[in-house]
């Protein structure tokens, strides 16, 4: 235990004493949520919607809904005909296509549920959030005006994304996720520069055993992401008013498991390289892909689909929807047990080849 | 009961037998050394007494023990000093000895260990900032940190200049006379010579001799030597040593060495010999026979940084 604590607080006097490391290391995630929070909120802002409106079906009720979204004003309806505005939407003309289909009326009329279908682009995210939740409003309004019967009325988004949030309700978790890969991933290029300069060998001539040198590696490297979470978080929640809607019991846990998860990815490809010069590439290989994959950034639906089964693997996709889940709800992938499992699945992994191939020299 | 005992120790890396049948003992209070050119398998021999390396067959004890099973019990019995310093880059003297002094059960405190390697007024700068001699004078106090009955010292002052060389020497005699057992490798003549009670001449990953210095000496040469350099290339040895007076003629890329028994017939029989063949002729040299020569006789070359 001596062992682990001064082991660990002499990785941290390096690591502190090593300024531009320091700031590289820590504060191009800061940098990255800033940009998404400050510039993006434009994006956020109520612009014009052009929605391509299909009522198939001539009941009171089909009109009466088409009339009130005439009415929102930011929407700007155009009523072409379904294969029509299925074209525009295709060509990025249209934001969505509503279509009220045929029966809707007489379902209402007997207090069924009625369907209402939105066809949209799932990658432009600002649809998604925002014309769902006025067309979800404008039904709970209509729902209202029937007052007594249960809701009757549901919209079934063709493509599962739905929530008000914004662009920084879904981008802050997906920095937070990033940066704990990432200092998980580039831990191997500290492993690896102390392998090559010999370190290892040295505290390996000593009596202390391997796995205390590599618990104090683990832990040290689990303090620095910890403390840059907590940053983060407070950042997301305090400035740009990301919702913990979890609590932090739930964060610090799926926080926890990822970090490790990912500190034992870096010690596993750390095996893979003999000076720092190879490390580099490897663990940008190891990352980069990944943060345009896991749907960090943007929701995975607009990935390609031969990519799907790829991305449903990587770890980063269970940290990154178990944070947004654990913060601001919505646009979940998983069911958070699932997050879980993949994670310790991949952290039981991780270390089993980190053990196994740790090298000394 | 020996310190370290390897019998018929072997390693090979591919094809290349690093270490080839070694068998040598380590005595209780005595300074070892294994003296060999580069690449002749000192560190390797070394490593594999620490318990650093596997060995490929043989036999190695050490205190009594087995460097791998009985692993940390040897590591907290002796000092070990890499070649290489391998400090971390951003921690001062102090902070190393306090760091490898929590891997040990005894230590003794970092004042002494700085006052052992004459480091106080360097104690708080983090160790890029060191000079070779200091990081190297730092690397040995970790190597004492637990108070060693063994030391070992891989090439101590390898790539140091001579005042820090000196500087290092004086701190392994020190230990010498505590009577601590010391085992050092290096590939500088004059540092086996001074500093070892009994050397191994290791070469091609045999001991070619295994003796005191003086002895070495003595019984490899009754002997002078008579050098020279010489712009000839394609001398005859068999030539040379039918000199009077020779013993044994060795010429390695220019230089020639004849050992003699008997030096004013030998210079006498050279000055016929380099006047009739032409032979242009420096640095002509008398000489007591020293390790350089020893090991120049034993391998026919001499050893080199």
């Amino acid at each position: 235990m001596k062992a682990i604590g001064a082991l660990i607080l002499a990785l941290g006097r390096e690591f502190v004493r090593d300024r531009t490391a320091l700031f590289f290391t820590l504060a191009f995630p800061f940098i990255f949520m800033i940009i998404f929070g400050l510039l993006m909120q434009g994006l956020d802002r109520p612009r014009n919607f052009d929605i391509g409106l299909v009522v198939e079906d001539a009941s009171p009720a089909a009109s009466g809904l088409a009339n009130a979204l005439r009415n929102v004003p930011v929407l700007k309806i155009t009523e072409d005909g379904f294969d029509t505005e299925q074209d525009r939407l295709e060509e990025g003309d249209r934001d969505a296509v509503i279509v009220v289909p045929e029966g809707f009326g007489d379902t209402v009329t007997a207090g069924a549920t009625a369907t209402v279908r939105v066809f949209f682009d799932p990658s432009r995210q600002t649809t998604a959030t925002i014309v769902l939740p006025i067309l979800s409003q404008i039904l709970d309004g209509i729902d209202r005006v029937r007052a007594g019967t249960p809701r009757g009325l549901v919209i079934e988004p063709v493509s599962v994304v739905a929530s008000d949030l914004r662009v920084v309700d879904f981008v802050a978790p997906g920095v937070i996720a990033m940066s704990v890969m990432q200092l998980g991933v580039f831990s191997s290029i500290n492993l690896v520069m102390r392998r090559e300069k010999l370190i290892l060998k040295r505290l390996g001539a000593t009596p202390i055993r391997r796995e205390t040198v590599i618990a104090g590696e683990v832990l040290f490297r689990l303090i620095i992401t910890a403390v840059q979470a907590v940053l983060l978080v407070a950042m997301a929640n305090l400035a740009f008013g990301v919702p913990i809607q979890g609590g932090f019991h739930e964060l610090i846990a799926i926080v926890g498991l990822g970090a490790l998860a990912f500190i034992g990815l870096g010690f596993a490809i750390s095996s893979f390289a003999k000076t720092e010069e190879g490390m580099l590439p490897i663990a940008q290989l190891v990352s980069l892909p990944m943060m345009f994959l896991s749907g960090i950034f943007f929701p995975i639906d607009g990935l390609p689909g031969f990519l799907q089964p790829v991305v449903k693997v990587l770890p980063l996709t269970f940290l990154g929807d178990g944070i947004r889940q654990t913060m601001v709800g919505g646009f979940s992938i998983n069911a958070m047990w699932v997050n879980y499992m993949a994670l310790a699945l991949w952290l039981a992994a991780t270390f089993l080849v980190a053990v196994r191939l740790f090298k000394w020299e | 009961m020996p310190i370290v005992e390897v019998r018929d120790l072997r390693k090979h890396y591919g094809d290349v037998k690093a270490v080839d049948g070694l068998s040598f003992e380590v005595e209780p209070g005595e300074v070892f050394g294994m003296l060999g050119p580069n690449g002749a398998g000192k560190s390797t021999t070394v490593e594999i007494v620490e318990g650093l390396r596997e060995m490929d067959a043989g036999h190695v004890r050490i205190l009594d023990l087995d460097p791998h099973r009985d692993r940390v019990k040897v590591r907290e019995s002796i000092g070990i000093q890499l070649q290489s310093a391998s400090l971390f880059d951003k921690l001062t003297a102090r902070e190393h000895l306090a760091l490898f002094s929590s891997f040990y059960s005894r230590t003794r405190t970092v004042d002494e260990l700085i006052e052992l390697v004459d480091l106080a007024d360097r104690q708080n700068a983090v160790s890029k900032e060191l000079s070779g001699g200091q990081r190297q004078r730092l690397s040995f106090a970790l190597a004492m940190v637990n108070d060693p009955e063994v030391v070992f010292l891989d090439e101590p002052t390898t790539g140091l200049d001579p005042q820090a060389r000196r500087h290092m020497w004086d701190v392994v005699a020190a230990m010498g006379k505590e009577g601590k057992t010391v085992f050092l490798t290096t590939h500088y003549m004059e540092e086996a010579e001074l500093l070892c009670d009994r050397i191994a001449i290791i070469d091609h990953g045999k001991i070619i001799a295994l003796d005191t210095p003086a002895r070495l000496i003595e019984s490899n040469f009754q002997a002078q030597t008579v050098s020279f350099d010489t712009a000839h290339g394609s001398l005859s040895t068999t030539e040379l040593e039918s000199l009077s007076g020779v013993t044994q003629a060795v010429a390695d890329d220019g230089h020639v060495e004849l050992f003699t028994a008997d030096v004013a017939a030998t210079i006498g029989a050279l000055m016929d010999y380099a006047r009739q063949q032409d032979v242009p002729m420096s640095d002509l040299n008398i000489g007591q026979a020293n390790l350089e020569d020893v090991f120049l006789k034993l391998t026919g070359r001499r050893i080199r940084d």
